[in-house]
């Protein structure tokens, strides 16, 4: 089911992803201007590191869910684009 | 004139990730693919990072003191986005980008400048043939160490990281078993920067500079570029100009606090660093009286100038150096293993070399008792015992036997065939159970033959 009101062609598609490389580079540029930048959203904390521990205990469920709503799987991958870059 | 500066990247040895407490496994080598993994590493809808890893934060503070960097102290993290598939998150945490401050500047490493050395968390392994992904490795802390544009050449380049090399493993901060990775940058006189990204061995980083340089001298580029070396085709393929240059739209993270670092951890661990290959081999030459080419050799590896020292306090250097750097390489090498991997107990080894010093034993027996320590050594005292050197006057009875039942080898030395003494003495050493001393059974048969 598609929740799209208007079948994309490809060159709408083409469109679409120049429009936002423009956008994201438009933020990128004024984000690379702010000099205060590093101060902004830091947070400070008593603590800022943990200490680790040997014995994990990973919840084995996550796994199995995981798979479960993954669209694509292999065996033990889950499966994303191929050689698209 | 050939510029070259090297963005290395190291995986640091912890056992947790550097967000989250899964296990760190690099990779198949280590787990089945997509084991150690929870919400956080796989970059989940509404999952936040634990505070990160102080070993991590540690080790990557230890790095920055050996390469001579001035060791930041208060350091907000960033998010470093880009639209991969091994990118869960969609950003990389990490300490480096624009606004950043890394964990370590402006240091200096044997003639090099080091720009900068920070933490990050790796990605996750993705196979672009296949789109196979395994979060395994998501989240891990690699250390990025960037130099000062410095190298003039491929050789400069790979003796230096040979020796970076060594020094991360003499401190025991990196997994050296995923080897080095390394974007290398270069530059000839009047053209611009051309960046080689991911070059995974000391060989491919040599000969991706030797094609590059080739290719720039061919054609000075005129715009700053990002290429990959394709050993295979012994080319490199232009995968990005400045004009397309990928923007990570650098933010400090809101999820993370500021990372600050004590002066006197700082202190603490500047006093625990272990000496470097440098002093320990200006050790070796100057305290120790050990040849240079040894030394260079016993340096390579912390474990085997260690078990060096170790045996120096009670075996001459003389039997010492043949039995670390040719004996106990010769059995490592022989069944493919580190030196690390043989886990030699320094008493044992010890004791071995000891009854070598004291003549107990010949050294065709310690030969086979060294032979016996894979995976590990066990103690040599029972067959020390058991392997006594025999007597000169048993030798000689022996030496009587073996003329008397070698009629053959025996004519065929008297007719000049001067090699047949070494079956003969062969023949002793079988009937002593290599108790006879080689030398002495030669000096006697060479006495009864005259």
């Amino acid at each position: 089911m598609s929740f799209l009101h208007k079948k994309l062609d490809e060159k709408d598609k083409e469109k679409i992803k120049e429009d936002v490389k423009e956008i994201v580079d438009t933020f990128g540029s004024v984000l690379s201007s702010l000099s205060d930048l590093a101060e902004e959203g830091s947070i400070e904390r008593k603590n800022s590191f943990r200490e680790e521990k040997k014995d994990f205990n990973n919840d084995s469920s996550f796994r199995k869910k995981m798979f479960k709503n993954s669209k694509n799987k292999n065996k033990d991958f889950i499966i994303a684009e191929k050689k698209k870059w | 004139m050939v510029k070259i500066g090297l963005e290395i990247h190291g995986y640091i040895n912890t056992h947790e990730k550097l967000f989250c407490t899964c296990k760190v496994g690099h990779g198949l080598k280590h787990a089945l693919p997509n084991t150690n993994i929870c919400p956080i590493c796989t970059g989940q809808p509404g999952s936040k990072p634990l505070l990160p890893n102080k070993e991590a934060v540690k080790k990557a503070i230890q790095i920055a003191l050996v390469l001579g960097c001035k060791v930041s102290k208060k350091m907000p993290w960033q998010r470093k986005h880009y639209s991969w598939p091994d990118l869960p998150k969609g950003f990389q945490s990490t300490m480096s980008g624009p606004h950043s401050i890394p964990n370590g500047i402006s240091g200096n490493f044997m003639g090099i400048g080091i720009t900068e050395c920070h933490l990050e968390e790796d990605p996750a392994a993705w196979n672009p043939e296949t789109g196979e992904i395994d979060y395994n490795r998501s989240g891990s802390p690699l250390i990025e160490i960037v130099t000062d544009p410095d190298f003039k050449s491929k050789e400069e380049v790979v003796d230096w990281l040979r020796n970076l090399l060594a020094v991360l493993d003499y401190i025991k901060v990196i997994d050296r078993n995923f080897g080095v990775k390394a974007d290398v940058n270069i530059s000839i006189g009047g053209g611009k920067r051309v960046e080689i990204k991911n070059v995974n061995s000391l060989r491919k980083i040599s000969d991706a500079i030797d094609v590059e340089v080739d290719r720039q001298e061919k054609d000075l580029p005129k715009i700053q570029q990002t290429r990959s070396y394709d050993e295979k085709a012994g080319t490199t393929k232009l995968m990005r100009t400045k004009d397309n240059a990928q923007d990570y739209r650098f933010i400090s993270d809101p999820d993370l606090p500021v990372l600050e670092i004590s002066e006197e951890w700082i202190e603490k661990l500047k006093k625990s660093l272990p000496e470097t290959p440098q002093d320990k081999l200006k050790k070796l030459i100057e305290e120790y009286k050990i040849e240079k080419k040894y030394a260079e050799m016993l340096i390579k590896k912390l474990s085997l100038v260690e078990l060096f020292e170790k045996t120096l306090e009670k075996i001459k250097p003389e039997i010492a150096i043949p039995w670390v750097t040719i004996e106990l390489l010769s059995v490592a090498n022989y069944n493919k293993l580190d030196v690390d991997e043989m886990k030699i107990d320094s008493n044992h080894f010890i004791e071995l070399l000891e009854a070598i010093q004291e003549n107990k034993i010949i050294e065709l027996k310690a030969k086979d008792i060294l032979r016996k320590w894979v995976p590990n050594s066990i103690s040599p005292s029972e067959e020390i015992n058991n392997s006594l050197t025999i007597s000169g006057e048993e030798v000689k009875n022996m030496a009587k036997e073996v003329i008397l039942e070698n009629s053959k080898a025996v004519e065929d030395y008297k007719s000049g065939k001067t090699w047949a003494i070494n079956f003969l003495i062969g023949q002793i050493m079988k009937k002593s159970n290599k108790r006879a001393d080689f030398k002495f059974a030669k000096k006697i048969l060479e006495d009864l033959l005259k």
